[in-house]
């Protein structure tokens, strides 16, 4: 019992100072004033910067998902590295651009750019419903995570609905009084717990159970060699698809965009994407920690994968204060992501849909009010889903990853073919989501390819014909786009 | 009205030539970085064995690929600033 009483005082210490920090934060910028709360009035230094990127890719899938992966599936999980190493690469483009562009013409969100080059109110309702969809899918995987953690570490004190509740209030209360900042603040703190106990127990637990991490390979290898080459229990060409899908739907996620818009300048940004393989070299020993597993914890005792992390540090023995950091750590992780999210979705809204289609002369007092209402809004949605709903962490990922792709044509027109036009823009993305939702929810996919490729390329093809069926825009309007976009702002550097 | 350029619209007129080549070169080597770890290139480091720093061939092969990426970012990133 008295374990149980130093991790809740570990989890409860880490989310009082998460609180305070976040909220804090909100105390420097101005207040209610949109572009603030949405991107910083485009403030972040290097430092937030490259928290708030990496925190947006270390989630509860880091100590949950990645772990799991490792123990059940083996080599599938090399993906995670060669996701997170490459995943901002395509960033170098569009991010630049995206950029430059946001800061001569105020953009603060992704649709915002798009459907000034298309002059389309439905393409950017469209784009924030999607959005807005995949983020739920996603903050709710992050409260299941946290839920869960906090379940298991406390040895059940914590019942599910609390934990994921607790936790969410937290976030909550940040997001709603801080907006951007609260944000960047908590994620420095976050990304450093994590990274510190991702190392820890990466390089601790293969010793302590088998030795070293190369007697712990050699065990497996001699054991269920398959468990370390791709091929066997994953196809080459769904490892592949789904890599690739994953490396361009990365950049493609909207709240990138809104971080991209609140960067200081270019080079702020690019030193951001420079570092950021550098978390990919951080999740190495997270998968050290699945493989770890093999052979100690007999498969088919979890229930899911996923749990093989907080199965191991609550069965074997370990002390409580490790427990209890094990489980702040997990919490950084989700709420670093689902934060960043949360805001976004909300940001998304109502930039994107409400003051497009709904109330258009919304003045800045009540836009920003409007987006706290909708932070209330999409967590309580996300929350009952974690509770209510149930599937596997990284299916829903993958899942939600599938529709953002879908944007990636119309973000390489707007800045490369000066020819595609509204109509285009609006059937490719059409396409591309029914296709992928096609694929996932039948099941029929050529030759195991992910769902979000075979959208893709219908996708692209759809955007090509009826693109150059419909009539051009006014050449001076394109090529604002393609033209300025190549042109840095930034006075000094 | 000027006439619509056909076609993708890859580099800017104000472009010098020194700048297109260094974003062509980059682009090349992200694209090999990218798809070392996958279908077809990656089928050459499928094997367990050497295992290096304690990990099989496989894992440490995309290991190396993280640290060329970065080594290609950050020598990107220092010869523009």
């Amino acid at each position: 019992m008295s374990s149980t009483f130093i991790v809740l005082g570990i989890v409860l210490a880490y989310l009082a100072i998460v609180m305070f920090m976040g909220i804090r934060a909100g105390l420097y910028g101005k207040k209610d004033d949109m572009n603030e709360f949405v991107a910083a009035s485009g403030s972040l230094n290097g430092l937030t910067m490259y928290f708030l990127m990496g925190g947006a890719i270390f989630s509860a899938f880091a100590f949950l998902g990645g772990p799991g992966w490792a123990y059940s599936k083996g080599a599938a999980s090399f993906y995670i590295l060669a996701y997170c190493a490459a995943g901002l690469i395509p960033w170098m483009i569009w991010g630049v651009k995206a950029y430059r562009l946001g800061r001569r013409y105020n953009y603060i969100t992704q649709a915002q750019l798009v459907s000034d080059r298309y002059n389309s109110k439905a393409l950017s309702a469209i784009m924030a419903v999607v959005s807005i969809l995949a983020f739920i899918q996603y903050i709710a995987l992050q409260l299941k995570g946290m839920a869960y953690v906090l379940n298991v570490t406390t040895g059940g004190l914590i019942p599910f609905w609390l934990g994921a509740l607790i936790a969410y209030t937290v976030v909550l209360v940040y997001v709603f009084t801080s907006g951007v900042r609260g944000v960047a603040w908590t994620n420095v703190l976050q990304g450093l717990l994590m990274l510190i106990m991702a190392w820890i127990l990466g390089l601790w637990l293969p010793i302590k159970f088998h030795g070293g991490i190369t007697q712990m390979f050699e065990k497996i290898a001699a054991s269920d060699p398959a468990h370390l080459i791709i091929g066997e229990k994953i196809s080459w060409a769904t490892y592949s698809s789904g890599l690739l899908v994953s490396i361009l739907g990365f950049t493609m996620w909207p709240h990138l965009f809104m971080k991209a818009f609140a960067s200081k300048s270019e080079k702020t940004l690019k030193r951001t994407i420079a570092l950021y393989p550098t978390f990919a070299i951080f999740m190495v020993p997270v998968l050290f920690i699945g493989f770890s597993g093999i052979g100690i914890v007999e498969y088919g005792t979890l229930e899911s994968a996923d749990q093989i992390l907080p199965y191991m540090v609550t069965q074997l023995d370990l002390p409580a204060v490790l427990l209890g950091l094990v489980a702040a750590a997990t919490l950084a992780a989700a709420m670093s992501s689902s934060d960043t999210i949360t805001h976004g979705a909300a940001s998304v809204y109502t930039v994107d849909f409400h003051k497009k289609i709904i109330n258009p002369n919304i003045n800045d007092k009540n836009a920003v009010k409007v987006t706290r209402a909708a932070v209330v809004v999409f967590c309580t949605v996300a929350y009952l889903i974690a509770i209510f709903g149930g599937q596997s962490l990284v299916a829903l990922l993958l899942g939600a990853y599938g529709s953002i792709v879908q944007f990636l044509p119309i973000i390489a027109a707007t800045f490369f073919w000066p020819r595609s036009t509204k109509h285009g823009v609006v059937a490719g993305l059409a396409t591309g989501i029914v296709l992928n939702y096609y694929v996932t929810l039948s099941g029929f996919s050529f030759f195991g390819l992910h769902s979000g490729l075979v959208g893709l390329l219908g996708n692209t093809i759809v955007l090509i014909v009826v693109s150059s069926m419909t009539k051009p825009e006014s050449t001076e309007h394109v090529m604002k786009f393609v033209e300025e976009s190549q042109v840095p702002v930034d006075k000094e550097a | 009205m000027k006439e619509l350029p056909k076609g993708l619209y890859i580099f800017s007129e104000k472009l010098d030539d020194k700048s297109k080549s260094r974003s062509i070169f980059w682009f090349c080597y992200f694209t090999v970085c990218i798809f070392a770890t996958m279908w077809p290139i990656y089928l050459l480091a499928n094997r367990i064995y050497p295992m290096i720093l304690g990990m099989p061939f496989t894992m440490f092969w995309v290991a190396l690929w993280i640290v060329l990426l970065f080594v290609g970012t950050m020598t990107k990133f220092k010869q523009e600033y």
